[in-house]
């Protein structure tokens, strides 16, 4: 049977279909005879029967594949630097060398402080350092505002309250808060 | 030792039912392609009146042959080929050649690809994709090979 070339090949979507590896020789080879010009009507469709058939053949195990893998990676290091901090180095384009290698397992930690996390634990410091006067490593100002307004309180509730002691306060939270 | 073997001109026939025949005739081994190539039409037109049956081909084949043949050195397949295919010159062109009864010594043991990748970087592999890339090769619609771009084990009927 000689086969007509599909009319609508270029716009037409690919599928990807799993294929034990094993078997990927036997199909593989199954495609040979549609490389040549008896398998087609004409000699368009021999043309771009071929290049069509060899571009399946490629992609069974080389570039579809890698460029998914890569892509898989690239992925992976993204979001390794933006959450974890993780700062990686392109060694080399072609072939493409990235280190550090991606590891099996990545131990949860705090690489960067421009990362997501770091900035999460950034705020964290900073809140129980403002509220509650918490040295940290990031942050040692003390009293927090919540000792601040408990000495204002107290302060009103005594007889010889000095405006100028409250105000003096006041300042310092909306300093903490600002 | 390959044997230089002189040129081989033959003119396809087809019959009215199909039926193939071929006439063959030698050349001097001094011919070059072209000029026989020409030489051979200009038959194929003196004989065209001569026949019933219509001229479909003229071909001219040179080779060398092993004298004296040596028995293989492997025990592989020809069906268990190599296949190597390349990117060419064009956008959307490739080629392909198959190395027959590739020897197992060139297939991935380990990785993901394992029994069925070529190893491309094993020398003598490497050294027969330096003479593929950028040399006289091309794919059958004359693109230049220019780049591999998969090397695995195909069984092919």
């Amino acid at each position: 049977m000689r086969y007509t070339f599909p009319v609508d090949y270029a716009g037409a979507p690919c599928y990807v279909a799993a294929l034990n590896r094993t078997m990927v020789p036997i199909v593989a080879g199954q495609m040979a005879i549609m490389e040549q010009p008896g398998s087609w009507q004409n000699a368009d469709d021999y043309h771009a029967g071929y290049n069509a058939v060899l571009a399946y053949e490629r992609c069974l195990m080389a570039l579809c594949m890698d460029d998914l893998i890569a892509s898989n990676d690239r992925l992976y290091r993204m979001l390794d630097t933006a959450i974890y901090g993780v700062g990686y180095t392109v060694e080399s384009v072609d072939p493409l060398i990235v280190t550090p290698a991606i590891p099996p397992q990545r131990t949860l930690g705090i690489y960067s402080d421009d990362s997501i996390l770091g900035r999460m634990e950034d705020l964290k410091q900073l809140l129980q350092n403002a509220l509650n006067g918490t040295e940290t490593p990031h942050y040692d100002t003390v009293p927090g505002i919540r000792a601040l307004l408990q000495s204002i309180i107290d302060a009103l509730g005594a007889e010889d309250t000095d405006l100028s002691d409250i105000l003096a306060q006041l300042e310092i939270v909306a300093g903490l808060l600002a | 030792m390959l044997v230089p073997q002189l040129p081989l001109a033959s003119i396809e026939f087809v019959d009215g039912s199909g039926n193939l025949a071929h006439m063959q005739i030698r050349l001097k081994s001094e011919v070059t392609a072209a000029s026989a190539l020409d030489a051979l039409a200009a038959l194929a037109a003196t004989i065209a009146p001569m026949t019933d049956c219509a001229i479909t081909a003229i071909m001219v084949r040179y080779y060398r042959l092993a004298d004296p043949r040596t028995p293989p050195p492997g025990t592989e397949r020809a069906s268990t080929t190599g296949a190597l295919i390349f990117d060419c010159a064009d956008e959307g062109e490739y080629a392909i050649l198959r190395v027959p009864a590739i020897n197992s010594d060139f297939v991935r043991v380990d990785g993901a690809g394992a029994g069925v990748l070529l190893d491309v970087d094993s020398a003598p592999l490497a050294a027969l994709i330096d003479l593929l890339v950028d040399g006289l090769a091309c794919n059958p619609f004359a693109s230049d090979i220019v780049e591999l771009s998969a090397a695995y084990v195909q069984l092919v009927p």
